[in-house]
């Protein structure tokens, strides 16, 4: 039996679900010209479905995607350890990355462009930046707080650096390193995006601004659409992977 | 239930950053930095002299940029469209995130009712709603505040909600017994112990807002300092724009200082 907590928590979603899909109906069949109806938008996707574009197009996103998130998980682990053990490091590059986070990556495209063109590499760059520095951060917050009694203990045994890494950094911070990871799951897919939209338009976000220029909008409102189904999905892909690699995280930080 | 609830930020958590941080200003740790600065630097200038294209943006050439750019007309007055409209944009959208989020977070039904808008929206790339919002609005700067309060009002409405949700039972409890009324609830229970959480969504509305106007700006070609990066790295000017790029940095900076000086003003039991 379920309770009624529990049936309205699915329900009330659909009925919103349902009655913004009416609306949307309502205002297409009001401007057809601004706002293509529903059924319209998911034609215009399986047109492109049924002519091979949307499929090449995935295709060439989950290259960027995929290049972009590992590298930046690479070595967002990689100098997130490192800053948490070597203090000279930390104290001299920790305010620049702080720095450099606050540059908004949209405004660096013209020149990334300019300097490494439209390739897969310059795109993969620009996921790449974008996504690093939650990996990062989170990484080196968690290795930071790894108890100190455990730090003495391995010291007193005499462990060396490397069994420390082994034995207590690293499985003391891969909760932290996996909320990070949860993030850049995320975060990667506004980044392949980005770079999709400024560097030169190929993929899912090159077919929605090349929709938008020419003011079609059924296209667009159904590449939207999709766009949003699969960062849901990441999202959810995410919480995921956050779960099932940590499990032994004690604290819930959402 | 003892779980601890944190305000979704893409910073990790600052008070352990901070403590150490102060400790650290010695000799050896100014040193560090100063090194640095100055091998970053070197890598940046020696890199484009070596193996980029020499009219990219080097070190010396933005220095020498700096004072030029931002005494010029154009500068200024794309440093005044894009301002205005991310404060504008900024203030409104912020409002109405943390007004809906106080509410959302304290009526089950409405937070279920919004669910797949919210967290769907809130998990949406920005840039994809920037199409059809050109499509409805046109290029103009309508298109741009709309999305810049988009930008802001999501972050704000999700994170409140969170916070709102999780107010500790025990005042909720206090607040029964003492018939409070809903209203007097929201602003003497709700908001002051959800503030973390309401910082925690403006500051991602910041960023979000400036990539919102700088997104818009390059797509429409709306005068701002969007369009006056990419007109001036078009059109080989590459030091002058990465100007632009730091002054939206700067900004960004600024905007997130001035976010926490008001919180410690109005809650100063807030901040350790």
């Amino acid at each position: 039996m379920m309770t009624f907590g529990a049936v309205r928590k699915i329900v009330l979603p659909l009925l919103a679900f349902g009655l913004g899909l009416v609306a949307w109906q309502l205002a297409g069949q009001q401007n057809p010209v601004l706002f293509a109806t529903p059924g319209q938008s998911a034609g215009a996707l399986v047109e492109f479905a049924a002519d091979g574009s949307l499929g090449e197009a995935l295709w060439q996103s989950a290259q960027l995607y995929v290049i972009g998130l590992s590298a930046a998980i690479f070595v967002g682990v990689v100098y997130g350890f490192l800053l948490s053990r070597v203090r000279l490091m930390r104290e001299g590059t920790e305010w620049l990355i702080y720095f450099v986070q606050a540059i908004p990556v949209v405004a660096l495209t013209p020149f990334i462009l300019s300097g490494l063109g439209f390739g897969l590499a310059a795109k993969s760059l620009v996921v790449f930046i974008v996504t690093v520095f939650p990996i990062l951060i989170n990484t080196s917050e968690g290795a930071r707080q790894v108890p100190s009694v455990l730090a003495e203990v391995a010291k007193i045994y005499g462990s060396n650096e490397r069994r420390f890494w082994i034995d207590v950094l690293i499985p003391h911070s891969m909760p932290y390193v996996m909320t990070g990871v949860r993030q850049g799951i995320a975060i990667a897919f506004v980044g392949t995006v980005a770079a999709e939209f400024f560097l030169n338009p190929t993929g899912l976000g090159g077919m929605l601004l090349l929709a938008g220029n020419r003011f079609d909008s059924a296209a667009a409102l159904g590449l939207t659409l999709l766009i949003a189904v699969l960062a849901a999905v990441l999202v959810a892909l995410g919480g995921v992977v956050e779960k099932k690699f940590s499990p032994w995280r004690q604290e819930t930080a959402k | 239930m003892t779980t601890v609830m944190r305000p979704r930020s893409m910073r990790a958590a600052k008070p352990s950053a901070a403590a150490p941080a102060r400790r650290s200003w010695n000799v050896r740790s100014i040193l560090a930095k100063a090194v640095v600065i100055v091998v970053f630097l070197f890598a940046w200038h020696f890199t484009v002299a070596l193996w980029l294209p020499s009219y990219l943006p080097t070190p010396l050439g933005v220095l020498g940029a700096v004072v030029p750019t931002v005494l010029s007309e154009e500068f200024g007055s794309a440093v005044r469209e894009s301002v205005v409209a991310i404060v504008v944009g900024l203030a409104v959208g912020s409002f109405l995130g943390t007004a809906l989020g106080l509410v959302s977070g304290r009526l089950l039904w409405l937070r279920q009712l919004l669910s797949p808008y919210l967290n769907g929206l809130y998990a949406l790339p920005l840039l994809a709603i920037v199409p059809p919002t050109t499509i409805w609005l046109g290029y103009t700067g309508d298109a741009r505040l709309a999305l810049i309060v988009v930008a802001a009002f999501l972050p704000c409405a999700v994170s409140t909600a969170d916070g709102a949700s999780a107010v500790p039972s025990s005042l909720n409890d206090v607040v029964e017994v003492y018939r409070v009324s809903s209203v007097r609830r929201i602003f003497d229970l709700v908001l002051p112990s959800s503030l973390p959480f309401v910082i925690a969504g403006l500051h991602v509305a910041v960023g979000r807002a400036i990539i919102a106007a700088v997104s818009v700006e390059f797509i429409a070609g709306l005068n701002g300092l969007g369009t006056f990066v990419l007109l001036n790295a078009r059109s080989f000017h590459q030091n002058t724009a990465f100007v632009g790029v730091l002054v939206l940095a700067l900004f960004g900076g600024l905007a997130r200082l001035a976010i926490v000086w008001v919180l410690r003003k109005a809650a100063p039991w807030h901040t350790r």
